[in-house]
C-alpha cells in the first residue's frame, strides 16, 4: 500500500535528526560504566591450562594412591571417570567451535572442508587412544595424549577463526546504516 | 539484505567485541547522534534521552558478543535504544497507544496534498498529536519499522498496530492541513 507521507518522511529522514549530543561528556560516563566491570579477557586459554594441570594432578594423585592400595579395579574406574570429565569438557568446547565454523559467513566451503578433514584425522587418533586405554597400561600418559589431541583441535579452530576476521575494509568508514 | 551492508563496520565491531576501547569510541561516535535523536523523539525529555543513550551503549558493548550480523549494527543498536525508550514510557505510565474507540469502520485516511508536505509542518503536527498516537507515528513514519516490528516493540497485535496507525495518521493529516 502506498503511503506518500511515509515515503516523503523517509526521503527527508536526515532532517528529522536535529539534536546533537555532547559526545565526549557522555562517552566518559559510558567508559566509566564499562570500566566498572572490565570485559573478561576470554579466559579460554587460562582455563585449559588449569584444567589440564588439575587433570594431570588428579591422574597422578589417583595413580599413586591406588597404586599404593594396589586395587586395579578401582583404578580403572577412576581413569574412566577422569576420561569422561575430559570428554565432557573438551567435547562440548570442540563441538561448539565446530558449529561456529560451519556457520561462519566468512569461510569458504573449501576452507571449511579442509578444516573438517583435519578434525577427522584427529578424531581417528582420538579413537586409537581410547582403544589403548582399555589395555590399562600407562593410562595417565594416554589421557594426557587425549587432552593434547583435544587441544590441537581447539588450537586449529582458534587459528581458523582468527584468520577469518576481515583484514581489509570493505565499507566506507563514515557510512552508517540503520 | 545485501550481505555487504550487514557487515558494515565489521572491523570496528570485532575489535570492540574484544574490548578495544578506542574502537568502541569510534563506533560510538558514528552512531551516538542518530541514537540520541531516536530516543528524544520517543521520550521527549533531553536529559532522560541522554541517560537512555548512555545505558544503551553500555549494554550494547557489554553484550556485543551476541551481535551476529543478522541485521546491521545500526539497526541492532537502534532496537536497544527504542526498547529502552519505550520501557521508560512504560515506567512513567505514559500511554503507548491511544484507547481504542468504538469504530466499526475505518476509512483510509485521505492522502495529504503534495504542496503541504513539509518537514517542519510534519514535525509540528507530530508534536501536537495526543501522546498515545505519537509513539506509533514515530516508529512507523520516522524510524521506518513495519507493523510486525511495532507489534513486538509495543507488545500489541499487528492489527492493533495497523488500526492505531491509521487513526494517528488521519489525525496527523488534519493537523498538518
Amino acid at each position: 500500500m502506498k503511503d506518500e507521507l511515509r515515503d516523503f518522511i523517509q526521503e527527508h529522514r536526515n532532517e528529522f535528526d536535529e539534536h546533537k549530543i555532547d559526545k565526549d561528556a557522555l562517552w566518559s560516563k559510558i567508559e566509566a560504566e564499562l570500566e566498572e566491570e572490565p570485559k573478561k579477557v576470554i579466559p579460554l586459554w587460562k582455563r585449559h591450562r588449569w584444567k589440564i594441570a588439575a587433570s594431570i594432578l588428579i591422574i597422578l594423585g589417583s595413580t599413586f594412591f591406588f597404586g599404593y592400595l594396589n586395587s586395579p579395579g578401582i583404578e580403572e574406574n577412576i581413569v574412566y571417570e577422569e576420561l569422561q570429565e575430559v570428554d565432557n569438557y573438551y567435547g562440548s568446547l570442540v563441538n561448539q567451535q565446530i558449529q561456529l565454523i560451519k556457520n561462519h559467513p566468512n569461510l569458504s566451503p573449501q576452507e571449511q572442508e579442509d578444516f573438517l578433514a583435519l578434525i577427522d584425522e584427529l578424531d581417528v587418533e582420538y579413537k586409537g587412544l581410547k582403544e589403548e586405554l582399555k589395555e590399562g597400561i600407562n593410562n595417565e600418559k594416554i589421557i594426557e595424549a587425549i587432552i593434547h589431541n583435544y587441544r590441537q583441535k581447539i588450537e586449529l579452530m582458534e587459528k581458523l577463526l582468527q584468520r577469518s576476521l576481515p583484514s581489509k575494509k570493505e565499507y566506507d568508514e563514515q557510512e552508517i546504516v540503520l | 539484505m545485501d550481505q555487504a551492508i550487514l557487515f558494515t563496520h565489521k572491523e570496528l565491531i570485532e575489535k570492540s567485541k574484544i574490548g578495544d576501547r578506542k574502537m568502541q569510541y569510534k563506533l560510538y561516535s558514528l552512531y551516538v547522534d542518530a541514537m540520541f535523536n531516536v530516543s528524544i523523539r520517543i521520550v521527549k525529555v533531553k536529559e532522560d534521552a541522554e541517560d537512555i543513550v548512555q545505558d544503551s551503549f553500555v549494554s550494547a558493548f557489554k553484550n556485543l558478543d551476541s551481535f551476529k550480523y543478522q541485521s546491521t549494527f545500526g539497526s541492532w543498536l537502534k532496537r536497544i535504544v527504542v526498547n529502552k525508550s519505550i520501557n521508560y514510557l512504560r515506567v512513567k505510565r505514559v500511554p503507548l497507544v491511544a484507547l481504542e474507540e468504538q469504530e466499526y469502520w475505518l476509512t483510509e485516511p485521505e492522502e495529504i496534498e503534495d504542496s503541504k508536505l513539509d518537514v517542519k509542518r510534519i514535525k509540528q503536527g507530530i508534536d501536537a498529536l495526543p501522546q498515545g498516537y505519537q509513539t506509533i507515528i514515530n516508529l512507523y513514519l520516522i524510524e521506518g519499522y513495519d507493523h510486525v516490528e511495532i507489534g513486538e516493540i509495543l507488545e500489541i497485535s499487528v492489527s492493533t498496530s495497523k488500526s492505531q496507525y491509521h487513526r494517528a495518521k488521519k489525525k496527523l493529516i488534519e493537523l498538518i492541513d
